[in-house]
């Protein structure tokens, strides 16, 4: 397509504007800034792509600001070699026309026959979006400000592979193999998970086989029980059967039975043996009893004759006892008659020393109790003086104290009195020849003075009254002078004495008698220390004992006395020297006669005895005689002989049955018995169980069940590997169908490379883009053969990049007969000026095959390019 | 008078055929019991004396109780004389079917050879000498005690026995259960009732396998009948007619393919009987292309909603995509490329993953023509 003519009415900021002749190759349209190049753009993309019907956001944003107009659009192009005009209207009255040398079309024929000419998607409803709805247009008209971004190839990308696809020819495989390889996709995701883990059918049969091996295992297992429990009962069936062939119970029985009866024998031969020892033994205490019998007869006998013996010797022995007693006798006698004179000559001598020691006696108590009174009457006389000097101590009631204080009251008195004399007034008087003289009333001695310390009216007889006043506090000391005489007088009074020269007297006879009194006191204690009521005690006593000896006659002669004691004494040993004769004596006269009378006892026991044992011994012979015992303990003998020959033959008999052997055999018939019948029970009691369990589990059918599962389980199997194969194959188809797309992709990239190298080779040499093979983008620049990522590059560079992309991606575009015209709204601005001189080659050179639209701000820098200019305004 | 009666063998009952899936597999099962019910129709329609199974009625001794409870039913409309004989998958054990069929209370009829013991219920007119199996297998004859086995004068001895005869069976490396070949004439027997091998045979004189009334197997023998039998006395030639009870019929084709399948729906087409009762084991051999591996699998689709139950073995059929197959897919691109080493792999039988290579091929062709069908 060839852009010739734009007429742009009421769009936008644009009233009217005309933009003519643009040729084939590179044009550049010139216009300031907001003089509306990229409105023209709009208005382009507006007539070609959106419906005229167009409505809400699209449409207001076609109108000017605040206006209401009918913006129209009209463009003439030529395409497939023929002249077309296209004109549209929008907003009010929408209108679309269509006009080639081979027809008309209008309304919504309009854009049916502009999407299909120019081969872009319609959009549904709205406005048209380049990335979505304007195909390759979208791609090859750059808006400005963002030539330096992505290419945006979107809608543009099917009509680009498209286009690759009639330049590589199959290299990709056209829409056949895509479907194919989304076919295989779908084959290997039916089998496996992105990572390559079974799924979906496959997964399942997996799991349901290893399901029914697991059954099948439990079923085997099940079914091998129940085979081991078939077996187990047909053992116990066949043991049974085997007891009750065999009879083994009967003849467990039977030798039972036949145990018994030997043991019945082998019992009776020991009840005989038993029997046989008892028997044995009563003879054997039959014979015991006999010999004791004759035994006790002998004791008796034996008994009798000691007893006599005995007697006799007792007899004897008395005769000669008597003899001995008369002579101890006669001894005893002849020391008694002794004794007596002994002791008649002792009580002689006894009563003249007694006579003699009284004498002495009184005679010294008539001493000591003239002593005594004399002591006494001393003492007695002491006491009664110092109670005497006592009382007088007493009858004195001053004391040092007293007199102590009396002295002070005198001298009170004293010294008061001087000071009052000596401030009162002295009056003497010198009556004449006698006149009375009255003070106060009182007569005075007319004599003396008078001491006046008061106020005072004395008469004068004769002269009459006189009052004396004193003065200067005379009468306060006269006053205190007679206090103080009356305290003396007062305290004198009290001790009852005149004056206190009286009171001193007093108190020197006090300690007078109280000295007395002391010295007496000292006499009593001397003369009767016990204290005098002792000594009077002293005296009471003697006086007694005194009485006591009485008055007695003799001569108080100690020499005499002491012959008596003397005498006394030879007496006295006379009389213990034939005391003890006679005690010994008569001690030998009772001991004769004690041993007498017991022997004579013994004696007469003895006699007792002896008859009673004769007696005895006659007794018993009478009943039975010496010679019957005899005969019966001979007999005794002989029948304990015969009982342990018959022991001995059982014992033999009961040896000879073999007992241990019975009781064995009896044991083991026994429990053989035992064993066979419990054996017999728990086979039984097995069976019945495992007939009853296998019944169970006949019910479930395991055997049948395993034989299902078994065939399901082959069938599985099977079909798990055929799905197996099938899993693979989809993997194996997958692979190589990526691999070999992806070897192809980098073949189908090919020609881009090589519509972009001669541009870039203009541009700077040996470089390279790198593009996505599946969205077409630019994803790296490669320089000396090293790759950097597009967003990595300035923006100069990008920009750049993009604008050779582009216009290689437009030669493809071509080269597949969908000519379409490369409209580069400022897209250069960041192209420094030697690159952009540079630039300029590369869009002569492209230039060459497409038609080339600059929309430019900036003339100057295009105006060097060589291309017919057209300015808007 | 004439001992007139049904012999039979191998009816498996409870065989689970598990690797037939859903209905038609539940069909099989059931058919079974059906085949029996037909059996005594049969017996009554006939009025013999007496039906002889020689074992293997029940697949093994471990079926469910409902089982053995349905098959017992089956019997009802022959109300004469049923003789079971314990076989190797339903041997005499101690505990087994027979042990709990008689738990569940058999009716008079019905008895039980489970015991090496004449059974005599024909008033002398025959004695049937039963010889169970007590184990899975027997190594001794268990057919040894006829030849003592007493019986009436005139009776006609007839043995029931399983197991297979010496050296007469083809593919039978087992020695197990064994009986002799010249049973019938040592123990004077009119007839031997045999079971085990599942088609109708006279293996001997006087000696006759029944073969499984109802086909279970892709063998080409004659199951799917029992033997009616007339003994018209002791010496005389039995006479024996068989009669066809099966419903399915068990078809195993092995074809072989070179470039197309045709031969593979001709033999489909060729079967000859009501397709609803043939249970088919297809066997491809050979090589097809894989525009004609296409058309065979929406054939073999179509048979095996037309069949009971087709079994299609493809694993010995080998793809070889021919150069239109290839072209069809592309010239050029790289489809062709990733084609190409498929095809390489496929070819090569060093490569472990030529198999999965060889089905990748025929996966893309079917995407392929499904693309442009669709």
């Amino acid at each position: 397509m060839r852009l010739r003519r734009i007429e742009v009415r009421d769009f936008r900021k644009l009233q009217h504007l005309v933009v003519e002749g643009l040729g084939d190759g590179l044009n550049v349209v010139v216009g300031d800034n907001e003089a509306g190049k990229s409105t023209l753009l709009a208005a382009l993309r507006a007539v070609l792509f959106e419906r005229h019907r167009v409505g809400g956001r699209a449409a207001q944003g076609m109108l000017p600001f605040g206006q209401s107009v009918r913006p129209e659009i009209r463009l003439d192009f030529d395409l497939g070699g023929e002249a077309w005009r296209l004109r549209k209207a929008f907003v009010q009255k929408p209108e679309a026309e269509l006009e080639s040398p081979r027809g008309r079309w209008s309304g919504d024929e309009v854009e049916e026959k502009l999407a299909e000419l120019l081969g872009f998607t319609p959009p549904g409803a709205g406005g048209s979006k380049p990335g979505e709805h304007q195909g390759a247009y979208g791609l090859l008209w750059v808006q400005q400000g963002t030539a330096h971004e992505a290419l945006g190839v979107g809608a543009g990308r099917e009509g680009i592979a498209a286009a690759l696809e009639t330049e590589v020819g199959q290299v990709l495989g056209g829409e056949r193999g895509r479907a194919l390889l989304t076919a295989a996709e779908r084959r290997r995701a039916d089998h496996w998970t992105k990572l390559d883990k079974p799924r979906g059918p496959w997964k399942e049969l997996r799991e349901e086989v290893e399901e029914l091996e697991a059954r099948q295992a439990d079923l085997r297992r099940r079914w091998e029980a129940h085979d081991g429990k078939v077996s187990d009962l047909a053992a116990r069936q066949e043991a049974l059967a085997r007891h009750e062939r065999e009879d083994s119970l009967g003849q467990a029985q039977r030798d039972l039975a036949a145990a018994r009866v030997a043991e019945g024998q082998a019992a009776r031969l020991e009840q005989g043996l038993r029997e046989a020892e008892g028997r044995r033994k009563l003879a054997a205490a039959a014979r015991d009893a006999a010999e004791g019998r004759r035994a006790a007869r002998a004791a008796l006998v034996g008994r009798r004759d000691a007893a006599a013996r005995a007697l006799a010797s007792a007899q004897e022995e008395a005769g000669a006892l008597r003899g001995v007693l008369e002579a101890h006798d006669a001894a005893a006698r002849g020391a008694a008659g002794r004794l007596a004179e002994a002791r008649g000559a002792r009580d002689r001598a006894t009563e003249r020393l007694a006579a003699g020691e009284r004498a002495l006696r009184r005679q010294e108590a008539r001493e000591a109790l003239g002593r005594l009174e004399a002591q006494l009457r001393g003492a007695e006389e002491a006491e009664r003086r110092r109670r005497v000097a006592l009382a007088g101590a007493a009858a004195v009631a001053i004391t040092a104290a007293a007199l102590k204080e009396v002295e002070a009251l005198a001298q009170a008195r004293d010294r008061t009195l001087a000071r009052s004399q000596a401030a009162s007034v002295r009056i003497d008087f010198a009556p004449d020849d006698g006149r009375a003289v009255t003070v106060d009333g009182r007569a005075q001695d007319a004599g003396a003075p008078v001491w006046l310390a008061a106020d005072a009216e004395i008469m004068l007889e004769g002269f009459g009254r006189l009052r004396v006043r004193p003065g200067g506090g005379a009468g306060d000391l006269a006053r205190e002078a007679e206090d103080a005489g009356r305290a003396l007088a007062e305290r004198l009074a009290a001790l009852g004495v005149a004056d206190p020269a009286e009171a001193r007297a007093a108190l020197q006879r006090r300690l007078a008698c109280e000295g007395e009194a002391e010295a007496q006191a000292r006499l009593v204690e001397a003369l009767a220390p016990q204290g005098i009521e002792a000594l009077q005690a002293a005296v009471a006593a003697q006086r007694s004992v005194l009485d006591e000896v009485g008055d007695g006659i003799g001569e108080a002669d100690a020499a005499v006395v002491e012959a008596a004691r003397a005498d006394l004494h030879a007496a006295m040993g006379t009389v213990a020297g034939v005391e003890a004769e006679a005690k010994a004596a008569e001690a030998a006269r009772v001991a004769a006669d004690r041993d007498l009378a017991t022997l004579e006892g013994r004696t007469a026991g003895l006699a007792r005895e002896h008859e009673a044992l004769g007696a005895e011994l006659a007794e018993a012979r009478a009943a039975v005689p010496d010679e019957a015992l005899e005969a019966a303990l001979g007999q005794a003998g002989a029948e304990l002989l015969a009982a342990e020959a018959a022991e001995g033959a059982a014992r033999a008999a009961l040896e000879a049955s073999d007992p241990e052997v019975v009781r064995l055999e009896m044991k083991r018939a026994e429990r053989a018995e035992q064993a066979i019948r419990a054996d017999i029970d728990r086979l039984g009691r097995e069976k019945r169980d495992l007939e009853v369990e296998l019944g169970a589990l006949g019910r479930e059918g395991v055997g049948e069940q395993l034989a299902e599962v078994e065939g399901l389980l082959e069938l599985r199997r099977r079909q798990l590997g055929l799905r197996g194969q099938e899993a693979a194959a989809s993997k194996l188809l997958h692979e190589a169908l990526v691999a070999a797309q992806s070897e192809s992709k980098d073949r189908w990239l090919g020609p881009v490379r090589e519509k972009v190298r001669p541009y870039l080779r203009l541009l700077q040499p040996d470089t390279d883009v790198v593009l996505n093979e599946t969205t077409l983008e630019i994803e790296g620049f490669r320089r000396d053969g090293r790759e950097e990522a597009f967003h990595d590059l300035s923006i100069g560079a990008r920009e750049q990049v993009a604008v050779v992309t582009r216009l290689a991606l437009a030669d493809i575009l071509r080269g597949a007969g969908r000519s379409a015209a490369v409209i580069l709204d400022d897209a250069l601005v960041n192209t420094d000026e030697a690159r952009l001189s540079r630039m300029h080659l590369v869009l002569h050179r492209a230039a060459e095959n497409l038609q080339v639209l600059v929309l430019t701000c900036r003339e100057r820098d295009f105006r060097q390019l060589g291309a017919p200019l057209v300015r808007i305004r | 008078m004439a001992f007139r009666f049904i012999h039979t063998a191998d009816w498996q009952i409870g065989k689970p055929f598990a690797h037939v899936a859903g209905d038609p597999g539940a069909e099989l099962r059931s058919q079974r019991i059906r085949t029996v019910q037909r059996i005594a129709e049969l017996a009554a329609e006939a009025q013999v004396d007496a039906v002889l199974v020689a074992g293997d009625a029940f697949d093994s001794n471990e079926v469910a109780d409902r089982t053995i409870f349905r098959t017992v039913e089956a019997l009802k409309p022959f109300g004469g004389t049923w003789v079971f004989l314990p076989g190797n998958h339903d041997a005499a054990l101690a505990h087994s079917v027979w042990t709990r069929a008689r738990a569940m209370g058999l009716p008079d009829n019905i008895v039980i050879a489970d015991r090496p013991e004449p059974v005599d219920r024909w008033n002398g007119r025959a004695t049937v000498l039963p010889a169970p199996l007590r184990r899975r297998r027997e190594v001794m004859d268990q057919t040894d005690w006829f030849d003592e086995a007493p019986s009436p004068e005139g009776s006609c001895r007839v043995g029931l026995a399983h197991g297979s005869v010496a050296g007469r069976l083809p593919d039978r490396g087992d020695s197990s259960n064994e009986i002799r070949d010249d049973r019938a004439e040592r123990a004077r027997l009119c007839y031997l009732a045999l079971g085990d091998w599942h088609g109708a045979l006279r293996i001997a004189p006087r000696t006759w396998y029944a073969g499984a009334p109802e086909p279970d197997r892709h063998k080409a023998n004659d199951s799917g009948h029992v033997h009616l039998v007339t003994l018209d006395g002791p010496g005389a030639p039995e006479r024996v007619e068989m009669r066809a009870v099966g419903h399915f019929a068990w078809v195993r084709l092995e074809v072989e393919l070179l470039g197309t399948c045709d031969k593979a729906i001709q033999a489909l087409e060729a079967l000859g009987r009501d397709p609803r009762a043939c249970v088919v084991s297809l066997v491809l051999k050979g090589s097809v292309s894989l525009s004609e591996r296409d058309r065979l699998e929406r054939a073999l689709a179509l048979w095996e909603a037309r069949l009971h139950h087709l079994d299609a073995d493809l694993g010995g059929l080998v793809d070889d995509p021919s150069a239109d197959d290839l072209d069809a897919l592309d010239t050029a691109g790289f489809v062709r490329l990733a084609v190409e080493r498929l095809r390489a792999r496929a070819q090569d039988p060093a490569d472990p993953e030529a198999a999965a290579a060889r089905m990748a091929l025929r996966m893309i062709y079917l995407d392929h023509l499904r693309g442009a069908e669709g």
